[in-house]
């Protein structure tokens, strides 16, 4: 999520730029001016321009791969394993483990990343949770696999969202497609999908309000991310993280703005995974029309062979034993 | 329903397939909510009314399909460890699938043979190596429970305790003993008939 050490890695250029815009609470300001600010209450609810490809890598059952925006994460999901020790957690429920780990030009901050990986994969388990039947796998243990490519904002929405494909394309069995959005406020300006910049800039903001208790006028004003994970067939929400100073009413306007980006996300994703399902029949039946045609062929052999007589046919294989004298 | 039987039905996770009643059976892929069976699976929808009065809604996910033995099928494992009480054994094949990883199997004293079961003696029916049929009937805490007590399941594949380098399988000479085509020395297994191929099919 969002950074918590403010260390700058000059040695970096070209992932640190973000952080160069303001390294001063001056130039914070002079970035928020330079923002293109989205209204005060956001028209269009729409996620960014988004792609998504389930079964990407051949090696592993489940793939995908997804961008959002320049987000771009990949998700595998091994094959369940057999719970070593059973005692850890005797449960009647299967175990799920879930870990991030960052590509190591996906972000400029390095020394937070073993943290950020920690938290990201505790947060990405518990969103996960509910969607999987795991009464269908007891004592066995599912291991979901997170690469970071790319980090512009909505890293764990996106997790989310790739990871759900996954686990379709993996054939395990879920309740419910997962999809997950976020959005944050700061300075009564609502940004859905908030970038990196803006997520960083949210956390200093915050960081500074937490420094100086002193009542200045920014650090009561609201400011705030929500992170919703959603499954629509019962209208169950998987996941809901918050982090900042919320008054209800902005809660409450900020959760629906997300549930509705996750509904139109819903869409993408249902659009995909029907392609994907089309294209993998189709693949099936090939496959089966060419075992058809290889079964015939033999059968066609042994009917040959059948006529000829076996003696012959035995005949025609034996070959002569070279170390045999002929007389 | 036979119009729709004829076309494939794409369905996702989470979608409503149908109400529950009581002619109709879960099947694969599938589960129960609040009177309504929902897809877990993405794949193609299968209706199956070949059952008396009753139909098995399925889904079928087409490519690669996750297989995890379930109570009733038939398994194929190599026997580990033998001991007085109980055989372990690492599965490695449910039905016709190979599987990526064994799991690990349990065979209890009780579940070897159908009749007489207090005389079973582990040591006269199985030995490490081994190859058994063995069909799965609980998951417990930490290995799946199986049992061979029928005459299609049992030992397929063994070789003889002293002639094991040659690795020639010994053949079946009754339902309880084993012969090395090449040392004739008898041992006791509990053997498994196996049908060929064409007459299951002949069954069905």
């Amino acid at each position: 999520m969002l950074r918590v050490t403010q260390t700058k890695n000059s040695l970096l250029d070209g992932a640190s730029i973000a952080e160069e815009l303001y390294t001063t609470p001056k130039d914070g300001e002079d970035f928020f001016e330079s923002l293109d600010k989205p209204e005060k209450e956001p028209t269009k609810l729409a996620p960014r321009n988004t792609f998504i490809r389930p079964g990407v890598l051949t090696t592993v059952r489940g793939s995908a791969y997804m961008e959002y925006g320049n987000t771009k994460v990949l998700a595998i999901v091994a094959p369940p394993k057999e719970l070593i020790r059973a005692s850890a957690r005797r449960m009647n429920m299967g175990v799920l483990n879930c870990y991030v780990n960052f590509a190591a030009f996906a972000t400029g901050d390095l020394e937070s990343v073993a943290e950020r990986e920690r938290h990201l994969g505790s947060m990405l388990t518990k969103a996960m949770e509910p969607v999987v039947c795991r009464t269908e796998f007891l004592n066995f243990q599912l291991d979901i696999r997170v690469l970071i490519l790319d980090d512009d904002g909505c890293l764990l929405s996106t997790a989310i969202n790739c990871c759900g494909v996954a686990l379709v394309e993996c054939g395990i069995s879920t309740y419910d497609l997962i999809t997950a959005s976020t959005a944050c406020i700061f300075r009564d300006h609502v940004f859905l999908n908030p970038s990196a910049k803006v997520e960083e800039l949210l956390w200093k903001h915050r960081g500074n309000s937490n420094t100086n208790a002193t009542s200045s006028t920014s650090s009561v004003q609201e400011h705030g991310l929500i992170i919703t994970a959603s499954m629509d067939t019962f209208e169950q929400i998987a996941q809901c993280q918050q982090c900042g100073y919320l008054s209800p009413a902005t809660y409450v306007k900020l959760l629906d703005y997300t549930l509705t980006i996750n509904k139109s996300l819903r869409q993408l994703i249902r659009g995909v995974l029907t392609k994907r399902v089309k294209e993998q029949h189709e693949l099936d039946l090939r496959e089966k029309a060419e075992s058809a045609l290889e079964d015939q062929r033999l059968e066609d052999i042994i009917e040959k062979l059948k006529k000829q007589g076996l003696d012959e046919f035995i005949q025609s294989n034996i070959k002569e034993d070279p170390y045999v004298k002929r007389i | 329903m036979s119009a729709l039987a004829d076309e494939t039905i794409v369905c996702l996770p989470g979608e409503r397939l149908c109400r529950t009643e009581d002619n109709i059976v879960l099947g694969i892929g599938t589960y129960e909510q609040n009177g309504y069976i929902y897809a877990s699976k993405s794949g193609i929808v299968n209706i199956d009314d070949s059952g008396e009065n009753c139909q098995v809604v399925s889904v079928h996910k087409p490519g690669f399909h996750l297989t995890i033995p379930a109570t009733g099928d038939v398994v194929t494992a190599r026997v580990l460890v033998t001991t007085p009480k109980f055989v372990k054994c690492a599965i490695f094949c449910v039905r016709n699938v190979l599987l990526e990883s064994s799991y690990r199997g349990l065979l209890r004293k009780e579940d070897v043979r159908e009749t007489e079961k207090d005389r079973v003696d582990i040591y006269k029916s199985f030995k490490p190596g081994d190859v058994i049929l063995a069909r799965v009937i609980n998951q417990l805490d930490q290995s799946f429970l199986l049992t061979t007590a029928e005459n299609e399941l049992g030992v397929v594949i063994a070789y003889a305790s002293d002639a094991r380098k040659t690795r020639v399988p010994m053949v079946p000479v009754g339902w309880s003993e084993m012969q090395c085509p090449q040392t004739t020395i008898k041992e006791p297994r509990k053997v498994a008939k196996v049908l060929p191929e064409s007459s299951i099919n002949a069954v069905k």
